[in-house]
């Protein structure tokens, strides 16, 4: 079985800095779950000097998770991402737009079946705001886009034992407070998540011997 | 552009459709919206022949007239007659700390510095608390709202010291903290260094503001309202950000059970579940409401009659209107009913926009000459929906 990829943006990981679930550095956890790979911009996003910056261990596993690319990027730029992103110059986006990279060439060269495209760069993901990652992955099938927020629920998922309940609402909250956005959204955003929350404790109560 | 809107050729003394609350609230105007005016009326009512805390979450859209209604009702004048007759209301209004490094400091702060507070008038409502109590009856009081012998010490230096060295000393021990030896020279043990501390000093002024008299008698007590806007700031805190500060305001409500009300101003979409208002506010907080007031958009009528209030208030309309002209001036009925029927939200803010945008074309359109021209569903459809919903100061 080829596992899964995660290709992991830099907000996602910042806004999961210093938080602790069942026990380690939430952060950590997307290597323990998944075989992580970023582009080389990522790489220097995470070792940035600013105000809050991924821990070093987090960046550590970044620069070892570097995807080398079998295409040049050029050539992927402008195939694949230029119909959707037409201003390629300059810096601006340019970590998501190469991990998109990464998430293509995985699954053209038949490493990975399917990809997690992790960010938390909520206006380039929206539907409605008809945001460009948006609509890459829904015109190619590669995979879904995650936010930390899914990250959290998915560790509770799999980790009950040791990530409690109120743990994981309370992850749920600090990564929600640092993904920002609007006051209204940013309670519509954490309402949501603390709902599915409930609803997988829900099912989880009546299948503790699995 | 500014400098071009003549609003004496309207017939008007300014700009009645405001986009932010304004800064001076004494000047602010209750205009329409007599459902909302009545439930406030209710609650004040009710504070007026009851001693019991009230908790009341002002929930609505953005714009729908929070921020206003604080500073409206803020102003003792603006409450019903047969509440001001029976006691005395104070109210203190104060906004979530935006800054989420430590905001139940901040939170502390912004209340002792509060435009209607400020250590000096601090001072004075100890002071005047403690005039005719025995040190030991001052006290027993302050320890039982503070639950700390060296906050209650504290209070009751500051208020009956009078030399002003400790004076000097006492200030930034509310504030900052002292050095040792400041604390020292005060006879305090400790400074106020808890989170627990700071809500409870600010639960211990408020109370002085009530009245420290133990029974619930409503003639010897006022009434102290708490205003906290922009509750949806909340969202922001990460969890023990968000613990403390719901669980301090819970300590403000459980300390002061009686003769105060807290309203709560927080945006919200539209009404949730429980246990949604639960994850906004936390248990501690939504377990104490005893009131909720839903800021709904405006009816159509309700929006007519809102303007139609607002632009005949004296502030801005002092004289009669020429004869022949509408109420509504500068806005013809209709033209007034199409701007504010399509409006996606229909909040006095948004209400406010469209007026003053359609106000402001108008007038670089050079579409006034006084008493002769109006804004009428021809001129309103000639304008653009994005001239319309642009943002203005």
């Amino acid at each position: 079985m080829k596992p899964v990829l995660c290709v992991v943006d830099t907000n996602s990981l910042i806004h999961m800095r210093d938080i602790r679930v069942a026990r380690k550095e939430l952060g950590l956890w997307l290597w323990r779950e998944f075989t992580v790979k970023v582009s080389d911009k990522i790489i220097e996003e995470v070792r940035n000097p600013r105000r809050h910056r991924p821990s070093y261990d987090v960046q550590r596993k970044c620069t070892e998770s570097n995807w080398r690319f079998q295409n040049q990027i050029d050539k992927l730029e402008g195939a694949f991402l230029q119909s959707f992103y037409p201003n390629l110059d300059g810096d601006k986006n340019k970590g998501e737009l190469h991990n998109c990279c990464v998430a293509l060439e995985a699954i053209l060269t038949n490493k990975h079946h399917q990809v997690i495209f992790l960010t938390n760069e909520l206006n380039i993901t929206d539907e409605k705001k008809n945001g460009f990652i948006y609509r890459i992955f829904d015109t190619f099938p590669i995979g879904r886009i995650w936010s930390s927020l899914h990250f959290i629920l998915y560790l509770f998922l799999r980790h009950r034992r040791e990530f409690s309940f109120a743990e994981a609402k309370n992850a749920l909250r600090d990564v929600n407070s640092r993904m920002r956005g609007e006051a209204v959204s940013a309670q519509e955003r954490l309402i949501t998540f603390n709902n599915k929350l409930k609803q997988i404790n829900q099912t989880l109560l009546q299948l503790q011997n699995i | 552009m500014r400098d071009q809107m003549n609003w004496d050729s309207l017939f008007l003394n300014g700009n009645p459709f405001d986009i932010s609350p304004p800064m001076d609230s004494e000047n602010v105007i209750w205009a329409g919206m007599t459902k909302l005016e009545q439930h406030f009326n209710e609650i004040f009512q009710q504070a007026a022949f009851s001693s019991a805390t009230q908790v009341v979450l002002n929930r609505g859209p953005y714009g729908g007239g929070k921020t206003h209604a604080s500073l409206y009702f803020g102003i003792e004048d603006n409450l019903p007659p047969e509440v001001t007759k029976r006691t005395r209301v104070y109210s203190i209004n104060i906004r979530l700390p935006k800054e989420v490094g430590n905001p139940s400091h901040d939170f502390y702060v912004d209340f002792l510095e509060n435009e209607k507070l400020g250590m000096t008038r601090v001072q004075e409502i100890i002071s005047n608390v403690v005039t005719g109590l025995s040190e030991a009856e001052a006290l027993q009081s302050f320890h039982k709202v503070l639950g700390s012998e060296e906050l209650a010490r504290a209070f009751w230096l500051f208020g009956t010291e009078d030399t002003p060295e400790k004076q000097a000393l006492l200030r930034p021990y509310f504030l900052e903290g002292c050095t040792r030896t400041d604390l020292k020279k005060l006879g305090i043990a400790r400074n106020i260094s808890k989170a627990q501390d700071r809500f409870r000093v600010i639960a211990g002024v408020l109370q002085c503001l009530i009245g420290l008299d133990a029974s619930r008698d409503i003639s010897q007590h006022s009434r102290v309202c708490l205003w906290i806007d922009e509750m949806e700031d909340m969202i922001y805190f990460t969890s023990a950000q968000f613990r403390m500060l719901s669980q301090g305001l819970r300590e403000i409500i459980d300390l002061l059970p009686n003769f105060f009300t807290l309203f709560l101003n927080m945006s919200l979409a539209e009404p949730k579940e429980y246990d949604d208002f639960e994850t906004l506010l936390g248990r501690a907080v939504i377990d104490r409401i005893t009131n909720s007031i839903y800021f709904s958009e405006l009816e159509i009528d309700e929006s007519m009659q809102y303007v139609n209030k607002l632009i005949n208030n004296p502030i801005y309309r002092d004289k009669p209107l020429p004869k022949g002209l509408p109420r509504t001036y500068p806005f013809e009925v209709k033209a007034l009913e199409m701007l504010v029927e399509d409006l996606e939200k229909r909040t006095p803010r948004d209400i406010n926009k469209r007026c003053h945008n359609a106000i402001n074309h108008a007038f670089h359109d050079i579409h006034f000459e006084a008493g002769k021209s109006i804004i009428d569903q021809k001129y309103v459809m000639k304008i653009e929906k994005n001239d319309l919903d642009r943002e203005t100061n």
